[in-house]
This record gives C-alpha cells, sequence and structure tokens, in this order.
C-alpha cells in the first residue's frame, strides 16, 4: 500500500473511456512519473487525482485520507495536493512574492502568525498550512506522522510567519531577489520555478506536475528538471509527474508507470522499464530498438546474431523477488506468469542499440561479424549501421560510445552485453 | 475610441497549442440554470410581440399584412437597407484596404478618424445635414447620410482583418500569373470575407431598425410607420404588426449572415503586405478615407456648432431642462449598465468557459437584443407592461429593461472575451492551492476579466444614451433624455433650440469613450 493509492480508476466521457481501469501506487517520498505518448490519458489521470474532474469509477487514497471514491469527490482545494502546469499559470495581477504566498493564509496582521487557540507547538507550523488544517480532520493515529514531513528549515521549531514562508520558497528555488518582480519579467524557467514554489508553499501531501518543462527551450530543460527533481527530492515531496519525454522520465523518476490507451501497461523502476519492458510497444516507447526475428529454445533465441540468451517478455532469466511497492502493482505481478514458449516457437527479439558491443567485452554471448554500412555521428556517441556476415545481411545498428568508432567499411566483431528481449509475435 | 460600437469580432479562437484533446465536461447545473434566465429576459420582448400579434387573429392580421402601405413600407424598408449595406461594404473595404496596404502619413490617426462616424447617432447626423439643407429628404438623402455613418462597421473588422491576412497567398498568386486584382480576389478576399461579412451585418440591422434618420429624413420605413400607428391613431395591432414584420426582416438578415459565413480556416503564413508608397494618388487615397467621417461627422458638427453659437440660441438655453435631460440620459444609461453587465455575466461566463449546444442555445438567445430594433423592443415592452406589470408602465424601470435587453449583447461579447482570455490554469491552480470556486472566480478571474467586463458596462452605457425610439415609446412621464430632447426639437424643425441637447450629447457620451480608450490602454500594458 503506498502513500497514494489509485484503484480502478475509470474516467469517460460519454461513451469515450479515457482511464479504464487504472491502478497506482506510490511510495511515500518518491518521484512517480508517468510516461505516455499525448492523448494517452496520462494528463487526465492527474487532473482526476487532483479533483479536477469527476470520475466514473475508483478510488483514490492519500496518506489514508479517502479523496476520490463513490459519492465522495473532494473538492479541489480540500486535497492538499500541489500543481504544476505546463505553462506555469502564474497569476499575472500579482508579484512573485503574492504569486508564492497565494495558497498560504492571509490573515488580519499580514505577516503574524496563524494559528488556531488550543495548538501545540507541534501544531504551530502545521497551522500555518492547508495540510495542517487538513490534518486536524484526520484520526489522531495519523496526526503525529503526518505533522512531521522533512524539515524544511532549519528553524522548524520556530514561529514561521507568512512572509518568512514566502522568503524561504523564494530562496529554495533561487530567485530570492526577485519576490517583487511581476510574472511577465520572468523568463520561463524562472517562471516554472516559482510555480513549482507556489505549488510547495502550503506543504502538500502530494505534488502534481503536469509537463512542467514541456514549454521550455531544450537546455533550459534538462537543467532545470534535474534541478526540480533535486529540490522535490530534498523536501521529501511526494511526487506525481505527467511526461511524454522518455528521457525526462527516466532520468529524473524514481518509478515510471508507462501508460498507453487510458491503461498503464507497466510500472516499475526506470531500469525496470528500460531494460526489461514488458511488450515491444513499451520496449521502442521508452528507447530505440534493434529488432530481429528469431526461434526460442530453451531462455536462448536462434537468430541472426548466433544463439542469444534472452528474457521472455522482460521476465528476467533469474528471477527476482520484486520489491514491495512492485509486487502490488498488477501489470509487474503478472510477468512472472508469462509461460516461456515452446522451443522453436517464432519470436521477436529486441535488442538495445548500445547492448551491442565492438569486440566480446567478455560476455558469454555469441559474436558476429559484420560490415559498417552507415554512421549516423552525434558527438558523444554514434548510431553505427551495419550489416551481418549471415545470408540476408541483417541490418543492425549499435550505439558506439565516440572515441572507439569504426570506419564506413570496416569489418568488426560485434559482441553482446545484454541478454536479449524476447517477445511473442504480434 | 475606435472599437468602441463595434462588438469584438467573433472569431474561432485557435485551439491552443498544448491541446491534446481536453475533453470538456458539462457546466456546472446552477451555472446554466442561471445563464438560461438571465438570456430569458432577453427573450421576453419577441415572444410577447409574437403572443400579442397572434392574438389579434389570424385572418385580421393576414388582411393587414396585404395592404398596399404595409407593403409600400417593407418593400422602402428592405431597398434602403440593401442600398445602405451594398455602399457601405464598397466604400467600408475599399477604406480597409486603403488604411493597411498604403503608407499615407499619420496612419494611426487615419485609423481614429474613420472610426469616428460610429460615436454620431444616426439622428444626430441627419440632424447636422438638415442644418445646412434643411429641405433634404427622401430616399438618396437617407441613403447617403446612412451609408456615411455605418461605412466603419465595414472598415475596421476588414481593416483588422486585412492586418492579420497572410500575404504569403498573394505573394503566390502573384508568382502563378494573376494580376494584382485577381491576386486580392482569389488569395486575400477569402481570408477578410467572413469580416466583411459581419461588418455589413451590422450595417444591415443598424439601416432596418434606424428610426431617428428616416424620420428626420421623411423617409417612410417600417419603424417610421410603427411609430407613426402607434402614436398617431393608438392603432396597436397595425403597430404590432408592423414591428413583427421589421423583426421578421432582422431575422432574416441574421440567418443569411450565419449561413453566408463560412469559417475560413487561417492560413499560418506570418508575412503580411508591405504597405505601397501612395505616389500620385495620395489626394484620391485620402478623398476617399476621408468621405465618411467628413460627412457623417465634421458637416454635422459643424452645423450644430454654427447653431449652437448663434446668439439667439445661446440666450434660448433652458438651463435646468438641460441640466434635468443631461441628469437623465446619465442616470438611465448607468443603471442599464450595471444591470446589463449583471444579468450578462452569467451568459458570459457560461460561454467563456463552456461548449455545447445549450451553451449555445442560451448564448443565442442573449444575443437576440442585437437583431431587435429598439422600436421593437419598446413596443413590446409597453404591451408588456401594460398586460403583465401595469404598476410598472411607464416607470425607469421598463425603460432600463429595454436597454438590457438591447445592449445585453454588447456587455456579453466584451466580457465573455474578458473571460475567455483568464486562462482556465490559472483557475486550477488557484484550486489546487485552497480557494473554493467562488474565491477563485473573485481573486483570479473576475480580477483579471475586469477591463472587460467595465468594456463592457461602458458599451451598454454609450448606446443606451444614444438610443431613441426605445426611449421615446418607455420614457416616464415627464422625463426626457438628451436625445429624446433633441428629436422632438428637430421634428418641429427648431434647429437652433436641438443644437444644445445635440452638443451635450456629443460631449456626454465621450465620457465613457475616453474612459473606455483608458481602459484599452492600460489592458494592453498588462
Amino acid at each position: 500500500m503506498g502513500w497514494v493509492s489509485i484503484e480502478g480508476l475509470r474516467v469517460a466521457y460519454g461513451d469515450t473511456r479515457v482511464l479504464d481501469d487504472v491502478s497506482l501506487h506510490i511510495p511515500r517520498g518518491s518521484l512517480v512519473a508517468v510516461l505516455g505518448p499525448s492523448g494517452c490519458g496520462k494528463t487526465t489521470l492527474l487532473r482526476a487525482v487532483a479533483g479536477l474532474l469527476p470520475v466514473t469509477a475508483g478510488t483514490i487514497t492519500v496518506g489514508g485520507r479517502l479523496v476520490t471514491g463513490p459519492g465522495v469527490q473532494r473538492a479541489p482545494e480540500k486535497r492538499g495536493m500541489g500543481w504544476v502546469p505546463q505553462d506555469a499559470s502564474l497569476f499575472p495581477h500579482l508579484t512573485v512574492g503574492e504569486n508564492i504566498g497565494f495558497g498560504l493564509p492571509r490573515t488580519r496582521q499580514s505577516d503574524d502568525l496563524y494559528c488556531e487557540p488550543g495548538e501545540t507547538s507541534g501544531g504551530l507550523l502545521a497551522g500555518l498550512t492547508r495540510r495542517g488544517r487538513a490534518a486536524r480532520t484526520r484520526p489522531a493515529s495519523l496526526h503525529s506522522t503526518l505533522l512531521t514531513p522533512a524539515p524544511i528549515s532549519p528553524d522548524r521549531g520556530r514561529q514561521t510567519s507568512r512572509a518568512a514562508r514566502i522568503t524561504e520558497l523564494a530562496t529554495l528555488v533561487g530567485l530570492a531577489e526577485l519576490v517583487d518582480r511581476a510574472p511577465a519579467q520572468l523568463s520561463g524557467g524562472q517562471a516554472q520555478r516559482v510555480s513549482l514554489a507556489r505549488a510547495l508553499a502550503p506543504r502538500p501531501d502530494l505534488m502534481l506536475l503536469d509537463e512542467p518543462f514541456a514549454a521550455l527551450d531544450p537546455l533550459l530543460r534538462a537543467a532545470l528538471r534535474t534541478e526540480v527533481a533535486a529540490l522535490l527530492r530534498g523536501q521529501h515531496n511526494t511526487s506525481l509527474l505527467v511526461t511524454h519525454d522518455q528521457e525526462e522520465a527516466l532520468s529524473l523518476a524514481d518509478f515510471v508507470a508507462v501508460m498507453r490507451g487510458g491503461e498503464i501497461l507497466q510500472f516499475g523502476t526506470p531500469a525496470d522499464v528500460y531494460e526489461r519492458p514488458i511488450d515491444p510497444w513499451v520496449a521502442g516507447f521508452v528507447g530505440d530498438t534493434v529488432e530481429q526475428g528469431g526461434q526460442w529454445s530453451n531462455g536462448r533465441v536462434e537468430c541472426a546474431l548466433g544463439s542469444v540468451a534472452a528474457d521472455w517478455m522482460g521476465a528476467p532469466a533469474v528471477p527476482v523477488q520484486p520489491g514491495p511497492e512492485q509486487s502490488s502493482s498488477a501489470p509487474l505481478g503478472e510477468r512472472g506468469a508469462a509461460s516461456t514458449p515452446a522451443d522453436g516457437t517464432s519470436v521477436r527479439v529486441l535488442l538495445r542499440p548500445e547492448w551491442l558491443t565492438l569486440g566480446a567485452r567478455g560476455s558469454a554471448q555469441p559474436t558476429t561479424d559484420a560490415v559498417v554500412t552507415a554512421i549516423a555521428y552525434a558527438g558523444h556517441d554514434a548510431l553505427v549501421s551495419f550489416a551481418l556476415a549471415d545470408a540476408e545481411k541483417t541490418a543492425v545498428r549499435a550505439r558506439i560510445a565516440a572515441p572507439d568508432l569504426p570506419r564506413l567499411g570496416d569489418r568488426v566483431t560485434l559482441g553482446i552485453c545484454q541478454n536479449a528481449l524476447a517477445y511473442p509475435l504480434a | 475610441m475606435t472599437e468602441l460600437l463595434l462588438p469584438p469580432p467573433e472569431t474561432d479562437a485557435p485551439a491552443p497549442l498544448r491541446a491534446p484533446a481536453r475533453y470538456r465536461f458539462g457546466a456546472p447545473p446552477w451555472l446554466l440554470v442561471l445563464a438560461a434566465l438571465c438570456a430569458a429576459t432577453a427573450a421576453i420582448p419577441l415572444v410577447y410581440l409574437v403572443v400579442r400579434t397572434t392574438e389579434a387573429g389570424l385572418t385580421e392580421l393576414l388582411d393587414t399584412l396585404v395592404r398596399p402601405r404595409v407593403l409600400q413600407l417593407t418593400i422602402n424598408t428592405a431597398l434602403l437597407a440593401a442600398a445602405v449595406t451594398l455602399s457601405c461594404l464598397v466604400l467600408g473595404t475599399i477604406c480597409a484596404w486603403i488604411l493597411t496596404r498604403i503608407r499615407l502619413p499619420f496612419q494611426r490617426t487615419l485609423l481614429l478618424v474613420s472610426a469616428l462616424p460610429l460615436a454620431v447617432p444616426s439622428y444626430l447626423a441627419a440632424y447636422g445635414w438638415l442644418v445646412w439643407f434643411p429641405h433634404l429628404h427622401g430616399f438618396w438623402a437617407s441613403w447617403f447620410v446612412m451609408t456615411m455613418v455605418c461605412t466603419p462597421y465595414v472598415t475596421l473588422p476588414v481593416a483588422a482583418a486585412l492586418r492579420g491576412a497572410s500575404a504569403d497567398l498573394e505573394s503566390v498568386a502573384r508568382t502563378l500569373g494573376r494580376g494584382p486584382l485577381r491576386a486580392f480576389a482569389a488569395a486575400t478576399w477569402p481570408q477578410i470575407r467572413p469580416a466583411a461579412i459581419a461588418g455589413a451585418l451590422l450595417v444591415c440591422l443598424y439601416s432596418l431598425s434606424d428610426f431617428g434618420l428616416v424620420s428626420m429624413l421623411r423617409f417612410q420605413t417600417l419603424t417610421w410607420g410603427i411609430n407613426a400607428a402607434y402614436g398617431a391613431s393608438f392603432d396597436r395591432n397595425q403597430a404590432a404588426l408592423l414591428a413583427l414584420v421589421l423583426v421578421v426582416l432582422a431575422l432574416v438578415v441574421v440567418a443569411g449572415e450565419r449561413r453566408s459565413r463560412r469559417q475560413v480556416s487561417s492560413v499560418p503564413g506570418r508575412s503580411t503586405m508591405p504597405a505601397r508608397a501612395p505616389g500620385k494618388m495620395a489626394p484620391l487615397y485620402a478623398a476617399v478615407l476621408l468621405a465618411a467621417p467628413i460627412a457623417g461627422v465634421v458637416v454635422p458638427v459643424v452645423g450644430l456648432l454654427s447653431r449652437l453659437l448663434e446668439a439667439e440660441t445661446l440666450r434660448a438655453i433652458d438651463v435646468p431642462r438641460l441640466v434635468e435631460a443631461i441628469g437623465a440620459t446619465l442616470g438611465l444609461a448607468l443603471t442599464a449598465a450595471i444591470v446589463a453587465v449583471l444579468v450578462a455575466l452569467p451568459i458570459a461566463a457560461l460561454a467563456a468557459r463552456h461548449q455545447g449546444r445549450l451553451v449555445a442555445v442560451i448564448e443565442a438567445v442573449g444575443f437576440l437584443g442585437h437583431a431587435l430594433p429598439g422600436i421593437v423592443v419598446g413596443l413590446s415592452l409597453v404591451f408588456f407592461a401594460l398586460a403583465a406589470v401595469p404598476m410598472f408602465y411607464q416607470t425607469s424601470l421598463v425603460l432600463v429593461f429595454a436597454y438590457v435587453v438591447l445592449f445585453m449583447p454588447r456587455a456579453i461579447g466584451s466580457m465573455r472575451s474578458g473571460i475567455a482570455a483568464v486562462p482556465a490554469s490559472l483557475g486550477d491552480v488557484s484550486r489546487m492551492l485552497g480557494l473554493s470556486a467562488f474565491q477563485t472566480w473573485w481573486r483570479v478571474t473576475a480580477r483579471l476579466a475586469l477591463p472587460g467586463i467595465a468594456i463592457g458596462a461602458l458599451l451598454v452605457a454609450i448606446s443606451a444614451m444614444k438610443e431613441l425610439p426605445a426611449t421615446l415609446l418607455l420614457r416616464p412621464t415627464g422625463v426626457s433624455t438628451l436625445a429624446t430632447e433633441l428629436w422632438s426639437r428637430t421634428a418641429l424643425f427648431e434647429f437652433g433650440a436641438a443644437a444644445p441637447y445635440a452638443a451635450a450629447l456629443v460631449l456626454v457620451a465621450m465620457v465613457p469613450a475616453v474612459l473606455l480608450s483608458g481602459i484599452r490602454g492600460t489592458a494592453r500594458e498588462n
């Protein structure tokens, strides 16, 4: 059971099913990326969790609190979630500081402590936040755990005022000098940071990020997303990020949920999803693939590259015990059950281009002779096309790190450094 | 002041770039109900007019309809509307072309100047011409003055469309061997056609429903006939029937425009046609461009001033009466503006954020006043007040209600675009930060849409100040506005006595106009 659990979530508009029986469990403090092509329903999933649209069926609980369920549809403002939209969406009529403070309760004496009578000192900080207010309505047992989130600042016990919280957040995102600016004066990256600070200010139970970097230019995007991921981790925030950018999902997230057509196909760590994709579509969506036909033969496939050790449908050859979170994820749970095919069955064989190496590299996999037919140079590495020495001159591509690049027409020996992936024919 | 009287062009906003089919859920039921109720008020005059007319009996109705008198009025009205629309379409398109494609000096000023006739009510223009030529009357006089007053309705939207039109297509057409005119017709005209037709619709509705100008220039159209039938003989069945004929004409025009609008897919090209130097043709261009402002504004206003400054006039000014009329005008206009904004708000909020057939119907009903001539609304509300709420008959309440029905479309249009311009994502963010739907509306949406809301209110105020026929029919006994005073004096050919009221009307109507340009300015800065 995760901090956030989504069970059997279904969203339909008229006859169109946008989300079909989606279940997802997010461990506390982790960053989960929902990765999928546009139109797969990932933004709908995020909006449903946020309470910004009604769901047809299913439940959503956050920290044991039911926010969506049969007959329950908590208003978005009562969910205690942070929301970072794609285009930052800063309030244009407010300064940066006012934007950050938008979700903090306003009091008569604007800079005074917000505190309700009878609150203990532990609750002082919590009283400042919506989360604290929500927490007071929860059972006492949950209370204590909820009120001790990660230390936000060293002076946590001290009375924190609204203004101080704004300064704290502005400093956190590195924009302390800009609090009096108008949003129109900010660059895209700065605006997105303010948006993040604004969402973090009320100390949400769950951060929801809707492609927050998609509108930025590529250079800035890479820098900012690393920074943001570090920041979210530093705050021990539980976050749900939606993206169509596989690189973003793999590099930032603790867990990736791959979505397609309103369903979650696979949930796992970035390495799981990339190295052991559950089907060829996932394999192709999260990265480049080299595909061939072959015959299954007792844990190996016979193909143009020789007799290659292979995993069946993403299940590793040596079954590993899935982690506690993963075991509850439906797609992963089924993976062990997929029985390997009979020997001699025709299968699809998939490899990642970087799994093909020049020379054997000490792996147990067979090696093949090949001729370089094309090189797509990309600086740090190159995508090299080879024709194998078999009768059909099968073409394969390999990603070769830059200094060792062969030249066009070179004869080389290709090795394989990983188990190949085998799937049933479509 | 440029866009004063034009409802914002109804552009189908291009879908925002991200939009991977963002699904829309239905509007909240309470908002639907509220908006439907508000829109329903706009339907009262039309519905009641139909009820009233059918009560008179179908046979009598048909008898009256084929009377040569009615036929003559209908033909006159249709002829005038068609002639004015056609001439405005041609002149307005040419003016727009000159404004955007020729590099004339003082371009911004020229644009402002060419919009000026909109600020002059038609009856004021007619009055100004009568001051110079007291014997002016009939079809051609009406056609001429009305064309001059209405041309900006075409010029402004077409100029805006031309500025936004991609020049790439025209360049391509030229390189493929078309001459300048044929290239314009083939490539650019389709892009500006919706704007031109929308402008022509406004002109057509304006000339169908105009009462003051045709009455002063003694050309007998339906509006004139309605007023005559109502005022002289108290033959109210006849008045109601004529009103119904007029409404049918107006609705036919609106339906025709809808049909011929044909959405043109926008051409993504960036480049705009470079403006050409005018060369030797400069005086000709200037003459065409300035024809409407001179004939529609300068001639009447100079005539007005010449009368105003005569010693006899100045001596005869009835100051208390003038002040009273100014007060009544301002009070009524302001009240109408506030009420119209309140009634239009739910409709605008609904239309800005939601789609669907029901929403479209509600919005269309709210826009009904757009097609209803002022005299028709006035007449229908006379009947309605007498029959349904006699205690309100001849009170300001009914008059304000008439203004609201007539001018609510202006408020809806500007408020809807104001609200739609506030990104929905801001509302999402605000909700997620703990504000309720109403707090969000107040602190974010309404706050950001404020310029649009204020513009809507001012547009209503300006229109209400200038409205003549509905005011004539519905004003409480003893209350006169600047417009009615001006009209009644001109009707008696007391041009001198009318001058102070005309001048006051021009000045008073300028106040919201100045405010309006101020709001537009700050809105742009933000």
